[in-house]
């Protein structure tokens, strides 16, 4: 549900109709979609199908997206890189190593800062934060642009012209947000260890071989192919979603904007309980994953 | 003449292909510092037309009546899914140091710090203003801006001022359904599915470990979050400028402003309230 005044500015002397009690208990329904159970039915069946072509059209041989798949996730990962480094370093030096190491040190455990960091970032932070920024830097910036095509006929001018949308327009963007969200999921993981490294073992008053030696013993392969998965999941996702909120926007300026502001709300509601039941099947099938080494 | 004529086209062509990159590297920088300029600006104008806005108590309502039916559920479901990853890491933790009977007091101490905090930021920036950015920019393009100031009613007053107080009213609002929705989902895991610690002692440490003074920090995390980020999206709101699809760009651009403040924010002031003294009743 957007802000309704919009609608009272722009007709201030109009009546307002009076509407039928269709809204008294759409509150739940509209923070999805924005209407009634029907169209987020709809909706989420659309996304569905839009995936499934999507990744049927990305197996099958004639690849001429290849090119724009590449530029547009370099393009995405790059205008991600500094606000994630950005979060990512004041998430780890506020919260993790000034405010847990404080609570680590009255526990009388700070050589487990590294160890535990490491696996929170891992298998938490970084994914959240990641994706977040992913899908609010790189996923809306594909909403705005197929939205505006949308709206300036774009997309019917490549119909007319025989240029299939899917294979040329939606086909790369999710490969790219796929393919994409891994990458920068590891270089967030590498800017906050580097964050961790420099400051941590200085504030807890560690030596750097102390620390280093509780972070290797805790770095296991399978939580990084683990979380490369859920990556790769969260990175369909968010470019399913932009795509068909984007190829799906009507109803001019406020359209777009509309678009955009729900790509956003169902892009972080994926991300959370993609994230959330992941996290809980992973440690429920490998438990020796969950135990704390050093 | 004729010759310059017709060399200067590809001349033109091949220089703007290659060097386009180059200066719009170098107008990001002048761009963003100006950008940050104007923000500075625009927050001191929105700050001094807050008094003037008082008159407009009903649309103040009428938007804070809005903000809590569209956000009050997301708000709720999002920071349970935080409280669960809050969870899912603590109740490990401890029980590799063989205290998971203490689970409940580390969501007890993460969830006003962390969770209810940062959620309470995610989900005001995604739902509330991007929203803003959406409507003030699609009144900005429709020239609505333009009408009410030629009727002599100030934007910044009836526009931006009555959105901020809404803002201000919705607070306390939020961030109780917040911290109440981390801890459910905190407990839901840690106590129904996990069934790591029995539920009155989750619930008991939990709320013992929290003095009111945290809530009372995690408040004010909120409220300075909440009160930046909605004056960051009136500001790109009120900036459109173009075709409808200006909107859209304009949407994404306060998105990446409001995402990196909320965490620059949160862990700010997290330092502040508690890197010298952790607030919590243990250790010496």
């Amino acid at each position: 549900m957007t802000w309704e005044g919009t609608r009272a500015l722009s007709s201030p002397d109009v009546t307002p109709v009076r509407r039928p009690r269709r809204r008294v208990s759409t509150a739940l329904i509209d923070t999805f979609s924005g209407s009634s159970v029907y169209g987020t039915i709809r909706e989420a069946g659309e996304m569905g199908s839009l995936g499934w072509r999507a990744v049927r059209l990305a197996v099958t041989p004639p690849f001429p997206w290849v090119r724009d798949a590449v530029s547009e996730g370099s393009r995405a990962i790059r205008r991600c890189l500094v606000p994630l480094s950005l979060s990512v370093s004041a998430f780890m030096i506020g919260f993790a190593i000034i405010v847990f190491g404080n609570l680590l040190g009255s526990l009388g455990a700070t050589d487990r800062e590294a160890g535990g960091m490491w696996v929170a970032f891992s298998r938490e932070v970084c994914v959240w934060i990641t994706t977040m920024i992913f899908a609010g830097v790189a996923g809306s910036a594909i909403t705005a642009d197929l939205g505006a095509r949308k709206i300036r006929e774009e997309l019917d001018a490549l119909a007319v012209l025989g240029v299939d949308r899917f294979r040329s327009l939606v086909v790369p963007r999710v490969v790219a947000m796929t393919l994409g969200a891994p990458i920068l999921g590891m270089l967030a993981l590498l800017v906050s260890q580097a964050v961790n490294f420099a400051v941590a073992p200085g504030h807890l008053g560690l030596t750097d071989e102390v620390f280093a030696d509780n972070l290797v013993l805790n770095v296991l392969p399978l939580d990084l192919y683990a979380s490369i998965v859920k990556y790769l999941l969260i990175g369909f996702f968010v470019g399913v979603v932009s795509c068909q909120k984007g190829l799906s926007c009507d109803g001019g300026a406020e359209g777009v904007g509309r678009a955009v502001n729900q790509t956003v709300v169902v892009c972080f509601l994926g991300i959370w309980i993609i994230n959330s039941l992941f996290n809980l099947g992973y440690l429920t099938i490998f438990p020796e994953t969950a135990i704390l080494r050093g | 003449m004729a010759t310059t004529e017709i060399t200067t086209p590809p001349g033109d062509a091949k220089p703007t292909a290659a060097t386009k990159p180059e200066p719009r590297r170098e107008g990001t920088i002048v761009a963003g510092l100006r950008e940050a300029g104007e923000l500075t600006e625009f927050y001191g104008r929105a700050m001094v037309s807050l008094p003037g806005t008082l008159r407009y108590t009903s649309e103040i309502l009428r938007q804070t009546a809005i903000l809590i039916r569209g956000t009050t559920v997301l708000m709720f479901f999002l920071s349970a899914f935080l409280g669960i990853s809050v969870v899912n890491f603590a109740f490990f933790f401890l029980r590799s140091i063989g205290a998971s009977d203490f689970t409940g007091a580390a969501t007890g101490f993460a969830n006003p710090l962390l969770g209810a905090t940062l959620m309470f930021g995610y989900v005001f920036t995604a739902k509330v203003c991007c929203g803003m950015v959406a409507e003030l920019g699609a009144m900005k393009i429709q020239q609505e801006i333009d009408a009410l100031d030629s009727t002599g009613v100030d934007p910044m007053r009836y526009v931006v001022g009555t959105r901020l107080l809404a803002v201000l009213l919705y607070i306390p609002i939020g961030g109780t359904v917040a911290l109440l929705g981390a801890t459910a989902g905190s407990y839901f895991v840690g106590v129904v599915v996990l069934q790591g610690v029995g539920s009155e002692a989750f619930l008991q440490i939990n709320w013992a470990v929290q003095p009111l003074q945290v809530q009372v920090n995690s408040l004010i995390t909120q409220g300075a979050i909440a009160m930046v980020t909605s004056v960051v999206a009136c500001f790109y709101g009120l900036r459109t400028k173009g075709g409808p699809a200006a909107v859209g760009d304009s949407v994404a651009r306060s998105l990446i402003a409001n995402l990196v403040l909320v965490h620059l924010i949160a862990g700010f002031l997290v330092v502040f309230f508690y890197g010298t003294e952790l607030l919590m009743p243990i250790g010496g």
